[in-house]
């Protein structure tokens, strides 16, 4: 079988190279060695020219075989019908199993960060990528500030939580260029009292109100990956776009990452969604000097201006606590970590009645006295 | 025309007043309903506990129900009723009389004498209150067993020195209560707001609907603030007559206090 996997190895020693996210540069856990971007794409371009060639090679080859499976009459492997992907390891032979999305992994048997150049080929190219800045240990150490301060936090969870599993992430991401424009009509009014002899008057005056305009909108993310759930990567953001930049291969050593399993079209509702959303705020905004408005019509259009594919470094840890999985994501960029926690009833209620009863009884007294 | 008109309607009174002590010549009567809208037993029951109530304090309590108005104000009736029950029926000066008219459904609490003092305007406001709500359900039997339970709570009252009145309220039994339970209630819904902003920071996973992080300056094209029309609402609200605010009964020249409305 053709090679369709490479390894970054180090010039040097052989070992295993990775990328490092406070040095921006892949390093050698050996020799301590340092390489730079620019350095690594040189030296493996040659080798991932042959591996994307190597994975045309053998997808093609495994369509043919599971055509002739079919014809007769065998059924295909479990792995197959699942859609994952089977890879010999460059460094240790050993068989992969992965992901039909998989992009980046490790090899479980020596370890070695495993690219798999293939999967990022034609129109399957992230256009850009966020290199990792934050490591495991700043990851680890942002979940345990996390859980100060939370006061309903069970006190077992935060002593006996150990994190089962912690993995850094290049989610695909669509970054939506777009506009939305249009008009909204309100009902404006203002409203005025007096008194005239034995009468209360209120005065009314309302207004037509008209609002037209166009609202843009730079790279409005939205993730690409039926792996990651929305709620988690959409409260990770944002991500500091001034440090995107043109996708390599040669960040994804030490990382997973997957291609996109999500369309453009599918992701557009989402992002049409939140657009839509801004500009009816925004115009609502602009309708200043009434007491009261009320919205009549809103008629606003979506243009896509263009969407590029991108790579975004998110940590995920994940937890488990009486048979319940808790899943954390951390953006690997800036550190804002999101994620849901349990709740311990008893604190809850403990200090529902720690404010209540001194509450009432005090304002009960006051009460009574006056 | 007045004249014959008072006379026809002394006479009903005299007349409704006068069946009633003679069926039930034994016993000085206190309930008389010649609408005919509570059965033996109610007016017997009713009886005896306006009885009992009269008797105890030493101020007449009657309950009256009339067919109609006869043309006269619930007030005027009531007064007629007054005079009767003290001329043919000895019934004292010190009373307190609630009379109906059904098919106006208009009713008159009548006070005099020591009924003044025990049934102050706002104990008498409080005492309608408390019966217009069986009456608007045409529940007749437990609106007038409403009204003869304030007559009793307001007259113990009055025995013990302290008329219930404006300022009774906020020292009662009852007025402490409702204070305490809006205080438990306010108290509660504190601690729920406090409490739910404290387990907000539990779940920080969430979907996000706008894209303000990403969004430039919104270019607005056209604009324009129309007036369309003008409205104006004019509501009567004479000053408030605050008499009443310093407890007390309004008492006529003829010595009554009322408290008339319909129901």
């Amino acid at each position: 079988m053709a090679i369709d996997i490479t390894n970054h190895k180090c010039p040097a020693c052989t070992g295993p190279l990775h990328y490092v996210g406070e040095s921006g540069m892949l390093e050698c856990d050996y020799c301590g060695s340092k390489y730079s971007v620019e350095e690594i794409e040189k030296l493996y371009a040659q080798d991932e020219a042959e591996a994307v060639e190597g994975f045309a090679v053998n997808e093609e080859k495994k369509e043919k075989e599971k055509a002739e499976f079919e014809a007769m009459g065998m059924e295909w492997s479990e792995e197959e019908a699942k859609g994952m992907k089977t890879y010999s390891c460059p460094s240790c032979g050993a068989e992969l199993i992965c992901d039909a999305t998989t992009a980046a992994t490790s090899c479980p048997y020596c370890g070695n960060p495993t690219v798999i150049p293939g999967q990022f080929t034609g129109g399957l190219k992230p256009d850009l990528v966020i290199p990792f800045k934050l490591n495991k240990d700043q990851a680890v150490k942002a979940l345990e500030n996390y859980y100060k301060g939370k006061i309903f936090l069970p006190k077992a969870f935060k002593e006996h939580n150990h994190i089962e599993e912690i993995k850094g992430v290049y989610v695909p991401f669509w970054l939506c260029d777009c506009e939305m424009g249009g008009s909204a009509m309100y009902k404006g009014a203002n409203v005025r009292s007096w008194r005239e002899g034995d009468y209360d008057i209120t005065e009314t005056m309302y207004y037509n109100v008209m609002r037209e305009g166009k609202l843009g909108f730079e790279m409005i993310p939205v993730d690409a990956s039926t792996k990651m759930p929305d709620a988690h990567m959409d409260a990770v953001e944002p991500f500091d776009y001034r440090e995107l930049k043109p996708f390599s291969t040669a960040y994804l050593p030490g990382f997973l990452a997957d291609k996109y399993d999500v369309s453009q079209e599918a992701s557009m509702e989402r992002i049409e969604g939140r657009a839509r959303n801004s500009i009816k705020s925004e115009m609502r905004n602009t309708v200043r000097g009434y007491s009261m408005v009320t919205t009549e019509m809103e008629n606003f259009d979506f243009e896509n201006k263009g969407v590029k594919y991108a790579l975004m470094p998110v940590w995920m840890l994940s937890t488990k606590w009486k048979g319940q999985n808790f899943l954390f994501a951390m953006n690997g960029q800036t550190g804002k970590l999101i994620g849901d926690l349990p709740v311990d009833k008893g604190k809850f209620w403990g200090l529902f009645a720690a404010i209540a009863a001194p509450l009432a009884i005090i304002s009960s007294v006051i009460w009574i006295l006056l | 025309m007045m004249t014959k008109k008072l006379i026809s309607i002394l006479f009903a009174i005299i007349l409704v007043l006068g069946m009633s002590t003679a069926a039930f010549a034994e016993e000085q009567r206190f309930v008389f309903d010649e609408a005919s809208i509570l059965t033996y037993d109610e007016i017997e029951e009713l009886n005896a506990r306006a009885k009992e109530i009269t008797e105890k304090y030493g101020c007449g309590v009657y309950l009256v129900t009339f067919e109609n108005l006869q043309g006269y104000e619930p007030w005027e009736l009531n007064e007629m009723v007054y005079a009767e029950l003290t001329e043919y029926y000895n019934s004292g000066e010190d009373v307190v009389i609630l009379m109906l008219a059904m098919e106006e459904r208009q009713y008159d609490i009548l006070a005099h004498g020591y009924g003044n003092t025990a049934f102050t305007d706002y104990g008498k406001d409080v005492m309608a209150e408390r019966f217009l709500d069986d009456f608007a359900d045409d529940d007749w039997y437990w609106g007038f067993s409403d009204y003869l339970d304030t007559c009793d709570e307001f007259l113990g009252m009055a025995a013990s020195g302290e008329p219930f009145d404006v300022h009774s309220e906020g020292d009662s039994f009852g007025g402490n209560l409702f204070g305490v339970l809006i205080a438990v209630i306010v108290s509660c819904a504190i601690a729920l707001v406090v409490c739910l902003i404290f387990k907000a920071q539990m779940k920080t996973a969430r979907l996000a609907t706008e894209a303000h992080d990403y969004q430039k300056q919104l270019n607005l094209t056209g604009q324009y603030d129309r007036f369309s029309h003008r409205d104006i609402r004019r509501v009567y609200n004479p000053p408030q007559d605050n008499d009443n605010n310093g407890g007390g009964t309004t008492v006529n020249a003829g010595g009554f206090s009322h408290k008339s409305g319909g129901f």
